[in-house]
């Protein structure tokens, strides 16, 4: 016990910490000209995650790979029974009400993933073909099942775990190319057989938003005269007339780096980017002998940082819009405990790389 | 427990964090060049579509300045009325709604029409109905009321023009356009005054179009009151019995002009037919023309009154002289005068008091061309008065190398000149002020200003004024003018009637008029009365005189002249 405080790793916590509350200021600017419910709610979602933090933090890890599978198929299980029985909230079926909150399941899947994946690749050498067939199965499942609430945002984030467990693996070239012409064979049957018609236009308005200021391409151009208005400086806290006025679309949720831009400017963007950049670099580079455990953070960081990396780009209108949340930033109770829950088991086994408990 | 060791990363390790940093690195990188392209060199640039997507500039209309007359009655005032407007966001919708709102208000088969129209092309925004009355604006909180319709329809704002007193000295006061813009009479003329200045405001909307802030860049400054020195109560009389005349004589119309002997300030100016302002842009643009500036006619007999000045003035003649009026025929070249009732000798008076055109002819010569012209000059023909009203005309005076061998037995008894009401009033009254020509006055004051835009020129000697008074009153109490007479108040005067010319040629068809003032020997009001083609009688004495009469007597009584009471005179009331 006395261990697991020394070795706690306080100046990623800090990190986190600063980065949680900093979203909540930016919720209370979102939503400060309505109502702050939503300030209050994430609030004590941030109070609940940190609790949730600890008692993750106290788990044996072993625990965690060995119900790792029991959890997947759970909730396996519940996204069937969603997509057969659930109510569709804000135009996906994604959201499970437990008494007067709702949780998304879908944010939980990505941590019972990664966990089945991390058990499984250590003991493979490469991605070969066998391998590969396993992985789809596995991935595949949930995506399509998430896919079909529809949820492309957090479907799309599975693809990251793929691409971590080949950066930890390997993989034959010939997959490689299998896996090209896959891709570009099951977008070309995607666009014109399975997307519903925003999703195309989110594409295609991405490409020119200014001919689709009014409909499709609006969120994207809203969201950049927001940072560009912000200039170097930033307007100030609670002064962004695109939140306030609600030029700014999902301003709490997907958005709110773009907010975050116009009511701080250059320097708070770049402030965020330098926190998430020692978060990231301070997580990627310990060291554990534990394979298991190894490709689990990982994994697991892979997922957050895929997720930051689209939620900014979208932001600024690089790539077209995902809708995702800026991990620990935005405003949704379920995202914000997955990454806490992420979190705890990484720092378990950050303790675990300098404590040997046995 | 023992500690595993410090940090050690194997080559395979190292090399693995080396790619997920540059991966990440890379990204950060893209990711800060774009926010300094958009925060930095941008930064302008969004700031601007920020102002271009919330801020709007809307124009603000000032008040209109109130019209008023000599003694502060409303002429013309604007109150603040709402416009209604719909905003098209959903064309069914729109058309539902547009059909309850027509049953509401009052709109044409046209405007219903277009607005139909409108809505199918998909307009934003479109007036139903501006300046909505009362009544309409009460029917319509109901549908307002109906949450559907909330954010479709909306009022705006603006000002309407009033005018309580209707068609009341309509043609002086003029009308407004949709805009508030000035499109006749004072209206028309001092708009840069009355307008005001318009002010803007800067709205602030959000993404719904909901306004959440005012900025005013520029206040309003409403426009300025003018006073006219109209008397309500007399334009009143004068209008209401004009338009008794021009209906018994079924007349085309016809003008009476009522002006302060001394000051030259116009009481009342009416031309018959009349229209209500409010109902300008309905109105047809022949009834808003202001005839009593602009009625261009040849003036017949009561241009002898300008004849006689002149040869009185230059010494040419004396009232006892006289003169062979060849029994009413006189051939003069290849044209051949006549007078209504023959006479053979006739006085220099008797000739204007009996208004002999021969005796008027033989005058004339005996002034001789060049004095008479300038005469006529100097009285103010051939130029416009300068009134402060729009669309007045100069009426034509031929220049003297224009005038044939006969023109000057014409010009006398007023033919060969085409002239105004206003003109004649302006020469009547050089005489009852005692020799000025005087510029017309139709505002007293502006804003509390008084109007000193003033002209006043002496033209002629009191001892020619005197000799023409006497004998115009004579016009009156025992010539052509007597049916203008009224007991107890010298009145001096002259009838006029004249052919009009249509397709050329002079036809039976004619303007008879009657002008003068009283008491003829202190003038207080100067008055000239013209009627257009009456029908049933022609004579200036028996159409013109009566109505100069029936206004005189009660100008007499409101003005309170009262009688002179000499000797010879017995009042008998």
């Amino acid at each position: 016990m006395r261990d697991s405080i020394r070795f706690f790793d306080k100046i990623t916590f800090f990190i986190i910490l600063a980065i949680s509350v900093g979203g909540v200021f930016l919720i209370y600017s979102a939503s400060y000209s309505d109502t702050n419910t939503f300030f209050y709610k994430q609030l004590i979602w941030l109070i609940f995650s940190i609790i949730i933090f600890f008692i993750v933090f106290r788990i044996r890890t072993e625990i965690i790979f060995r119900y790792g599978v029991l959890l997947y198929i759970i909730l396996i299980g519940i996204l069937i029974l969603q997509l057969v029985s659930g109510k569709v909230i804000a135009g996906t079926k994604s959201w499970v009400k437990f008494g007067f909150f709702s949780v998304q399941v879908s944010e939980f899947m990505k941590i019972a993933l990664a966990i089945i994946i991390a058990k499984y690749i250590s003991k493979i050498n490469k991605i070969e073909w066998k391998e590969l067939f396993m992985l789809g199965v596995i991935i595949g499942i949930p995506f399509v099942l998430i896919a079909l609430q529809p949820d492309m945002g957090t479907a799309s984030i599975f693809v990251s775990l793929f691409i971590i467990t080949i950066l930890l693996k390997g993989i034959k070239k010939s997959i490689v190319i299998f896996l090209i012409i896959l891709v570009l064979l099951s977008s070309f049957f995607l666009w014109n057989y399975f997307l519903k018609p925003y999703q195309k236009d989110r594409i295609t308005s991405f490409l020119n938003p200014e001919l689709y200021s009014q409909s499709s391409g609006y969120q994207i151009i809203q969201s950049k005269i927001a940072i560009g208005a912000g200039g170097i400086n930033g307007k100030g806290f609670l002064k962004g007339s695109q939140s306030k006025y609600k030029f700014l679309p999902t301003r709490h949720t997907d958005f709110i780096i773009s907010l975050l831009g116009e009511e701080f400017g250059f320097l708070g963007i770049s402030f965020f980017l330098i926190l998430y950049f020692v978060f990231f670099y301070r997580q990627f580079t310990f060291f554990t002998e534990n394979e298991e455990e190894l490709n689990l953070v990982y994994l697991l960081l892979g997922l957050i940082l895929f997720q930051f990396l689209i939620n900014v780009l979208m932001s600024i209108g690089l790539i077209p819009i995902l809708g995702l949340p800026l991990p620990f930033v935005s405003y949704g109770g379920s995202s914000l405990l997955g990454f806490f829950i992420i979190e705890g088991i990484i720092f378990k086994i950050r303790i675990n790389s300098y404590i040997n408990e046995f | 427990m023992t500690i595993k060791g410090t940090l050690k990363i194997n080559k395979s390790e190292r090399n693995r964090t080396f790619i997920v940093f540059t991966f990440f690195g890379i990204w950060m990188l893209i990711i800060v060049v774009f926010l300094i392209k958009l925060q930095v060199f941008n930064y302008e640039k969004y700031t601007a579509r920020i102002k271009a997507q919330s801020n709007r500039i809307f124009k603000l209309h000032p008040k209109r300045g109130t019209i008023y007359d000599v003694h502060g009655e409303i002429l013309a005032i604007s109150v603040k009325t709402k416009s209604l407007f719909l905003s098209n966001k959903n064309k069914d919708q729109s058309l539902a709604l547009f059909k309850q709102l027509k049953k509401k208000i009052s709109l044409t088969y046209k405007k219903q029409r277009d607005i139909f129209k409108r809505i199918k092309k998909g307009r934003n925004f479109i007036w139903i109905k501006r300046k909505l009355s009362e009544r309409e604006f009460l029917r319509l909180s109901k549908i307002k009321k109906n949450k559907d319709y909330k954010s479709v329809i909306d009022y705006i704002e603006e000002y309407k023009r009033v005018y309580p007193q209707r068609q009341l000295a309509s043609h002086i006061v003029g009308g407004v356009g949709i805009d508030e813009q000035g499109l006749s009479g004072i209206e028309y003329e001092l708009n840069s005054d009355i307008i005001g200045k318009g002010g803007k405001v800067e709205v602030l909307t959000d993404a719904k179009h909901r306004v959440f802030d005012l900025k005013y860049i520029d206040k309003p400054i409403p426009g300025k009151d003018i006073y006219l020195t109209i008397d309500n109560s007399v334009q009143y009389f004068v209008e209401k019995e004009l338009s008794r005349v021009v209906k018994t004589q079924n007349a085309k119309g016809g003008t009476v002009i009522v002006m302060n002997s001394e000051t030259g300030t116009i009481l009342a100016m009416a031309s018959y037919p009349f229209f209500n302002p409010e109902r300008i842009s309905k109105t047809n643009k022949n009834v808003i023309k202001n005839k009593a500036i602009s009625f261009r006619y040849d003036p017949g007999s009561t241009f002898k009154v300008i004849l006689a000045a002149s040869a009185l003035e230059n010494d040419i003649c004396y009232p006892q002289q006289v003169f062979n009026c060849y029994n009413g025929v006189y051939k003069i070249r290849d044209r051949t005068i006549y007078d209504v009732h023959p006479y053979a000798k006739l006085s220099f008076e008797d000739i204007i008091i009996y208004s002999s055109n021969i005796g008027a002819a033989l005058i004339g010569q005996k002034i001789g061309k060049r004095k008479y012209y300038n005469s006529i000059k100097e009285f103010g023909f051939g130029a416009k008065s300068g009134i402060k009203l729009p669309g007045e005309e100069k009426g034509t005076l031929h220049p003297l190398k224009k005038w044939s061998s006969v023109s000057i037995a014409y010009l006398s008894h007023g033919y060969e000149v085409i002239v105004t009401p206003i003109q004649m009033i302006r020469s009547f009254n050089v005489i009852a002020s005692g020799g000025y020509l005087i510029k017309p006055v139709i505002i007293d004051r502006i804003s509390g200003i008084q109007n000193i835009d003033k002209e006043k020129v002496k033209i002629m000697d009191r001892s020619t004024l005197q000799r023409i008074s006497s004998i115009m009153t004579d016009v009156v109490n025992i010539g052509t003018g007597k049916k203008t007479k009224i007991a107890g108040i010298d009145i001096a005067g002259k009838t006029g009637t004249a052919k009009k010319v249509k397709g050329k040629k002079y036809r039976k068809i004619y303007v008879s008029s009657f002008g003068g003032f009283f008491p003829a020997k202190n003038p207080k009001i100067t008055m000239f009365v013209v009627i257009d083609e009456p029908k049933n009688q022609f004579y200036g004495g028996d159409v013109a005189a009566p109505l100069f009469k029936s206004i005189a007597e009660k100008l007499l009584i409101y003005l309170r002249i009262f009688p002179e009471l000499d000797e010879k005179n017995e009042v008998r009331i």
